[in-house]
């Protein structure tokens, strides 16, 4: 590919806000989605006024009840006025990894100067009515035979796309637990991960069934949060608080309702545009930061990167090849099996942390260049970056 | 959460209002597009492949099952008292794929068998089409 922003040096993040996540009450996504402006904004060392562009996750409009745009609401709320890029957006968890992209791409053309990205999230009642996704009927017309047909939750459509590549490619339980066993590895070092206590593969084959295959041990936590960050000019990251994190190279790739969407995903589009956009191979990356709403989305986007041939993941990744010391460092906060769910943010606010080398016990040695992953819905979306420290 | 909970039902819509139709006398219909010869699912009103208006034809609804989940914990009343049970994607012989619950023994379903569409009687609420063996 020959893109005339090949390898340009046009955008870097400036500013990562972290509100506190997981069990925490008595706050609504809006409220934690300005926490986490305010937070990016002291990180980056800006003033609210220095922002000229907002751009919103859509999962913050699910929990909110509001019948017109969430953008109208958060500007308000954030005291902002005469922005020169506004929008909320919505392809689920690939939406974080694209607000990035189109965030730079508004930075490098000079529409705007500093971009502020939002998720937040408030899906955990401190008294539960109901289950987390479990009482839903979403859609209409064919979609609503989800809801009758006791599809009720992501759970159900990973395990059977797990079934599917076990029986095809001969996968295993056990090879899912090595991805969980070395995600919480990494998580036990993360202060702002929910789950830390070490596991083993047993205590993975032991946890409570939840789709078969998939155990408990397969599944991400859930959390209450927000996330968010600054994109402005590589130029202009240089001179503020924080070392830039540089947003090199990005691809989308989404499949859509394609059947064999769940074995052969969006990552192998959207991962190769990445690569060369910022024009490296993939074995220059450093690591890795997958969506991993279950350990089998960490294994079918690492295969459809490319890191191994299709199929041969279980194996490939076994061994502690994930964890902390092994060759091929992934998900290095605990990504969303351990640590925290704030959709596609949780890829990207580990990849902030580590490529400007502030994880501290977790840290790893080389942290150059790291692959960012975000896909959405039943695998129908998906984007990636390619981010990099200013070396 | 009472265990009598009620399983939610369809919502018909306007181009989905021949499928539920004929799904209440028991009859499982699929997409046909004149224009092309494909079937389709959508439940939209014009064919994803050519974009000419489709209209609804039957179906035996004999399909091949391409994989399944057990669910063996659900935190809905209505569902409860069905675990565990088997969601089920089919492939149908014309072509489109549909995610369903299997009506039948867990233990009986594997990758490869066929299975064939049902549907349950919902009263005055639209019919459920399930899953249940050949
Ligand atoms: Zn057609």
């Amino acid at each position: 590919m020959t893109g005339a922003l090949q390898n340009q040096n046009i955008a870097a993040v400036a500013g990562l806000g972290m509100t506190d996540m997981g069990r925490v009450y008595g706050q609504s996504a809006m409220d934690f989605a300005v926490q986490a402006v305010a937070l990016a904004l002291d990180d980056a060392g800006l003033d609210k006024n220095d922002i000229d562009g907002l751009l919103i996750s859509g999962g913050l409009c699910s929990y909110l009840n509001m019948s017109d745009a969430v953008s109208m609401h958060l500007q308000k709320a954030l005291g902002m006025q005469d922005l020169k890029l506004v929008n909320e957006m919505n392809a689920y968890g690939a939406t974080a990894a694209s607000m990035l992209q189109y965030a730079a791409l508004s930075c490098a053309s000079g529409q705007t100067d500093a971009v502020v990205c939002v998720f937040a999230d408030a899906p955990l009642q401190e008294k539960p009515t109901a289950g987390y996704g479990t009482a839903i009927n979403v859609g209409t017309g064919i979609e609503s035979l989800n809801g009758p047909s006791g599809i009720l939750n992501a759970a159900t459509q990973f395990a059977m796309a797990a079934r599917q590549h076990m029986e095809q490619y001969g996968t295993t339980s056990e090879h899912l637990a090595e991805i969980a066993v070395s995600t919480r590895a990494w998580a036990s070092m993360n202060p702002l991960a929910q789950k830390r206590d070490p596991i083993t593969i047993a205590d993975h084959q032991s946890s409570r069934m939840i789709a078969d295959p998939l155990h408990l041990l397969d599944c991400c936590v859930v959390s209450n949060g927000g996330v968010a960050v600054i994109v402005t000019s590589l130029e202009r990251a240089r001179d503020l608080k924080q070392p830039p994190v540089r947003i090199l190279g990005w691809g989308q790739g989404h499949p859509g309702d394609r059947d064999d969407r769940m074995i052969h995903t969006g990552a192998r589009m959207s991962g190769l545009q990445a690569l060369q956009m910022a024009d490296v191979e993939l074995g220059d990356i450093d690591i890795r930061q997958i969506y991993d709403c279950f350990t089998y989305t960490t294994l079918v986007t690492l295969e459809d990167y490319g890191y191994c041939a299709k199929g041969e993941g279980g194996e490939a990744f076994s061994n502690g090849r994930l964890g902390p010391g092994g060759d091929l460092p992934t998900n290095t906060g605990g990504g969303q099996l351990s640590g925290y769910y704030m959709w596609g943010m949780t890829p990207i606010s580990e990849a902030i942390i580590q490529t400007r080398g502030q994880a501290r016990e977790r840290q790893v040695p080389k942290h150059d260049l790291t692959l960012v992953s975000g896909n959405g819905g039943a695998l129908q979306y998906h984007a990636s970056l390619v981010l990099g420290a200013d070396v | 959460m009472a265990i009598d909970e009620k399983r939610p039902t369809p919502i018909r819509t306007d181009g989905t209002a021949d499928f539920f139709e004929a799904a209440k006398r028991g009859e499982f219909m699929l997409q046909h597009c004149r224009n092309c010869d494909q079937c389709s699912f959508t439940g939209y009103k014009y064919c994803p492949n050519c974009y000419a208006k489709t209209e609804w034809r039957h179906s035996d609804g004999i399909a091949t099952v391409k994989s399944f989940a057990i669910v063996t914990e659900s935190s809905h009343g209505g569902f409860k008292k069905l675990l565990p049970y088997a969601v089920t994607t089919a492939v149908l012989g014309e072509g489109p794929t549909l995610s369903l619950r299997y009506d039948g023994e867990v233990g009986n379903i594997a990758i490869g068998q066929n299975v064939k569409i049902a549907f349950e009687d919902n009263g005055p609420d639209e019919a459920t089409p399930v899953w249940v063996a050949l």
